[in-house]
């Protein structure tokens, strides 16, 4: 029994101690010689984990990219024209087409195509993100179609304010009593990270769909008012614009995260990305956290 | 056979209990241990770098891609290649007692110097830079700076064999070795009256026929008086202020300036030598030289040490990664 007990409990301590250390990689055949210089010899190792301990993850994060983008986003027709295009555009201006793609390492056409199809959809990833999860950033970003007009002068704010409530066109409110390129009655999609003052906002919250906020929102450190009319409060109506809208955001989120970051780690998440090597992870991470596990 | 091990139970019940709460103790420390510690993966054989979106990344794809042309142009796996090539040479050359002397001497003050630098961080920069030049880390630094020593000695060899190329250097250059003595001024259009004190007893002294270095060491207000006034040797395309280099490149050798004004002050420039075989004669001065040749032909220090490789015996199997190995250094052949 003592014998079992003690066998037992060596095996479990060896299992425990075996297991301890981080993954690095190996590239096959590590030790085959490329050059040979006297009596020196220079191997595929000593290259691949040069280049490893450097940090040259380049490849590394443009291969999970690749990846990403090829299960998240579907090669649509969009995609595909957009591409042709590109290919065109190529074409137009590099006469030489042969020597164009020798030069950059295409074994053909149909390899370049690819490979601005791939991407095509690399540029997607966030877009992809956000329609993916629409319902849960609307809610998040608070997303709203709104016409704003900005005014300094004081004594026009009431004007504006009743042709505004008056269902004057917005761009017209601006024009007669606006001062401010930036908010110019146009109707855009807004977010709560989009700067508008927190006091404006909080009246846009209030206000729903179709209705211009009750009163003029003055904006005390810029001595600006704002008028806003909320166009919809109806996430759905305006999805095509609002995707667009958060993409573009460069706000990060509490793990400091941007929205394209926050993207690329859904997907590696959903995705099941693992990683095998502890360098190589590190680099990455100096690179970004989107590539944490 | 059932009576036995309730026996055994009752008897040992004890030690059983003792042995469970060990194993359920190992049990959770062997996976609170290794939860968090990154898991190897092979497929097929190959090391497998990342997996996601069912995709494998093997270590042998990123070895592959070191050989296609960056974002920059290079190929990073050649560079290395290169790299290591020089590094491999480099150790098969013989060093002298002087050389080793003189790398102890500088790495030391390189370590005093990156550590006053790079404070906490030294040891990380260290390690990254040694890297990239193919060495393990910081503790390879004397054997790195030995290394380079030799090729040096390789390059100044080659370069001797070439005294077209150190003509065309003092053609275009115009090298000089440069002493000064600075007064500096807090506003140089209308200097002090101690400023300008200070200014007459240089001359004094000068007119009284004391030496240049000791004028210099007594009143200059320059980090150049510790060395009696010498800058060393300078380059025409140096970067030296304006006023500076318009006096000290109209002035043979031996000639000294009248005072010359800059943002700094006024300086008294004397021109110490100029003639090529007395500069190429002090090593400092010729080393400068030969950077200047390297800078101006970019692939003549790779071209050196190929053919010195070619003349240790130099095999390479792989005849794409040869002809782009040839392609990084220049040679054709």
């Amino acid at each position: 029994m003592k014998k079992l007990l003690t066998a037992t409990c060596a095996s479990l301590l060896l299992i425990t101690l075996t297991g301890c250390s981080d993954a690095t990689t190996n590239v096959s055949d590590d030790s085959k010689a490329l050059i040979t210089v006297g009596d020196k010899e220079i191997t595929k190792g000593d290259i691949y984990d040069g280049l490893i301990s450097l940090g040259n993850v380049t490849p590394v994060s443009e291969a999970l990219t690749e990846a990403v983008a090829a299960k998240a986003v579907k090669t649509s027709k969009a995609i595909k024209e957009e591409a042709n295009a590109s290919l065109k555009s190529l074409k137009e201006n590099n006469e030489d087409w042969d020597a164009y793609l020798k030069k950059n390492e295409y074994k053909n056409e149909k390899a370049l195509l690819t490979h601005l199809i791939n991407q095509a959809k690399e540029s997607r990833i966030t877009t992809q993100y956000i329609e993916d999860e629409y319902e849960t950033l609307a809610l998040r970003f608070e997303l709203r179609q709104l016409q704003i007009v900005a005014i300094t002068d004081s004594t026009k704010v009431e004007a504006a304010l009743k042709a505004a409530k008056k269902d004057t066109d917005m761009s017209e409110v601006a024009t007669t009593y606006g001062d401010t390129t930036t908010y110019n009655g146009s109707t855009a999609v807004y977010t709560n990270k989009s700067g508008l003052p927190t006091a404006v906002w909080k009246k846009v919250l209030k206000t729903t769909s179709g209705k211009v906020v009750n009163q003029a929102v003055l904006d005390t450190p810029t001595n600006t008012y704002y008028i806003v009319k909320v166009v919809s409060a109806k996430t759905n109506k305006f999805k095509k614009d609002a995707i667009n809208t958060v993409a573009s955001l460069s706000a990060t989120n509490d793990d400091g995260l941007t929205i394209a970051d926050e993207a690329f780690k859904f997907y590696l998440d959903k995705f099941d990305y693992s990683i095998h090597d502890a360098t190589v992870y590190s680099a990455l991470i100096n690179e970004s956290a989107k590539y944490e596990r | 056979m059932k009576e036995q091990a309730i026996d055994s139970l009752k008897k040992f019940w004890f030690v059983i209990l003792v042995g469970c709460i060990f194993i359920g103790f190992a049990i959770y420390f062997a996976y609170d241990t290794n939860k968090d510690k990154i898991p190897g993966k092979s497929v097929d054989g190959k090391d497998v770098i990342f997996s996601a979106a069912d995709v494998d990344y093997t270590a042998d794809e990123y070895y592959q891609s070191l050989f296609n042309t960056d974002s920059d142009g290079t190929k990073s796996g050649v560079s290395l290649l290169y790299v290591l090539l020089e590094k491999s040479v480099a150790e098969q050359l013989d060093s002298t007692d002087k050389m080793e002397e003189s790398v102890e001497e500088t790495t030391k003050s390189m370590e005093e110097y990156y550590q006053s630098v790079y404070a906490d961080n030294y040891e990380s920069y260290m390690n990254t830079q040694m890297k990239a030049m193919g060495y393990d880390g910081v503790e390879d630094l004397e054997q790195f700076l030995l290394d380079q020593a030799k090729l040096d000695k390789i390059v100044a060899s080659y370069i001797k064999k070439h005294p077209d190329l150190i003509k065309e250097v003092f053609e275009s250059e115009s090298p000089r070795v440069i002493s000064h003595i600075l007064i500096k001024c807090e506003d140089p259009d209308n200097p002090t009256a101690e400023e300008t004190a200070k200014m007459e007893k240089v001359k004094k002294a000068l007119d009284k026929g004391t030496a240049f270095t000791k004028v210099a060491k007594k009143y200059s207000d320059d980090s150049s008086k510790t060395s009696g006034g010498s800058l060393g040797l300078k380059l025409k395309s140096d970067s030296l202020v304006d006023e500076f280099k318009t006096a000290a490149w109209n002035l043979k050798a031996g000639e000294m300036s009248d005072w010359v004004k800059s943002e700094y002050g006024y300086h008294l420039i004397l021109i110490d030598e100029t003639k090529q075989d007395k500069i190429m004669k002090n090593e400092t001065y010729a080393s400068t030289i030969n950077s200047k040749i390297l800078t101006n032909n970019a692939n003549m220090k790779k071209q050196i040490v190929w053919n010195k490789a070619k003349k240790l015996g130099i095999k390479i199997n792989d005849k794409d990664l040869k002809k782009e190995l040839m392609t990084y250094i220049g040679v054709e052949k």
